[in-house]
């Protein structure tokens, strides 16, 4: 007897009241109120709202970005300078920027001259340079005028101190070496450093003998 | 079949592509000026060191070195590691200070 009750009676009365609740307006509403929030009264149209979606997190950018540094007073602390562009320590890339000269190697001469490099005076930033002697000496071969060679002092003081080649190399006095090509191939004089670290004597015969600039 | 020979042809061309691109990669370049040091403690170690001129005079004048560091002749200078440890030759600027610093992390930089 009470398991019918309660399996057929009290889900007559449930639905029995669901639907005389939901034949009136107040009355659906009053119902529907129990259950659910936000029902619209009777009459009221739903508002309709945009759903407005949130980002699950924050955009990292701005999320991220520092508050901006509070402005320096300019009375107290002068805005620093603004500094070298730091020097590139490629030197490889540098190296492939320097000009050539006919036979393919660094004119370092040119280089210089050109300011493509600015190489210091000496390990301490501050050492002055040496001087520079602006004096070209004609070297010509006895009977042999178009083979005059034209040594610059200029070129070569850019790079070298006098004590770096006199008076161990050259004597400071014209005529007083005996200077030739076979002995500039064989590693004296000029060849101390031409062949070695500065341009070949093989391959630079024009930047020398200046009257075979032309030749082919 | 047909579909093996592919591959295997696709596979002999990556070879052979990586090949010549091993042959064709252009050798560490020698330069007019770099000096190499021979070794004096026997083969089997570290290859010579190379001085190469050419990055030190891009920031040095001659005699910025010469002949105060340097005698301008190869084998004059009796450089050893001993010494620029000590501070002498390469190692009045190749110290950590002026220049990168000779130790077990730098070999390679000469020593090639």
């Amino acid at each position: 007897m009470r398991p019918a009750f309660i399996t057929i009676v009290v889900p007559m009365l449930l639905s029995g009241f669901a639907v005389t609740s939901g034949c009136g307006q107040a009355t659906r509403h009053s119902a529907v109120t129990l259950f659910f929030e936000d029902v619209p009264p009777p009459g009221k149209e739903s508002p309709s709202k945009a759903v407005v979606r949130q980002p699950r997190r924050p955009p990292p950018a701005q999320a991220a970005a520092p508050p901006p540094p509070p402005p320096v007073a300019e009375t107290t602390k002068p805005l620093p300078e603004p500094e070298k562009p730091a020097v590139s320590r490629d030197w490889p890339q540098l190296l492939s920027q320097l000009p050539r000269d006919a036979a393919g190697g660094v004119d370092w001469v040119r280089a210089l001259e050109d300011k493509r490099i600015e190489p210091k005076a000496g390990l301490d930033a501050a050492a002055p340079n040496q001087p520079v002697l602006p004096l070209d000496v004609e070297l010509i071969p006895k009977n042999q005028p178009l083979f005059k060679a034209i040594f610059s002092h200029k070129a070569h003081t850019e790079w070298l101190g006098c004590a770096n080649c006199h008076p161990g190399i050259f004597q400071m006095r014209r005529g007083a070496d005996p200077i030739t090509m076979a002995k500039i191939f064989a590693g004296e004089y000029c060849g101390r450093c031409h062949g070695k670290v500065a341009f070949a004597p093989a391959t630079g015969c024009p930047r020398c003998h200046t009257a075979l600039k032309g030749a082919p | 079949m047909r579909r093996r020979g592919l591959w295997s042809a696709a596979m002999l061309a990556v070879l052979v592509l990586a090949a010549i691109a091993a042959i064709a990669a252009p050798p560490r370049l020698a330069m007019l000026g770099d000096v190499v040091f021979p070794r004096h403690t026997g083969p089997g170690e570290l290859p010579p060191a190379v001085f190469p001129h050419w990055v030190h005079r891009m920031q040095f004048k001659c005699y910025a070195c010469h002949d105060a560091l340097f005698q301008m002749k190869a084998g004059a200078n009796p450089v050893t590691m001993d010494a620029i440890q000590a501070g002498k030759f390469c190692g009045v600027c190749h110290n950590g200070k002026t220049a990168f610093a000779v130790g077990f992390t730098t070999c390679n930089r000469c020593h090639r």
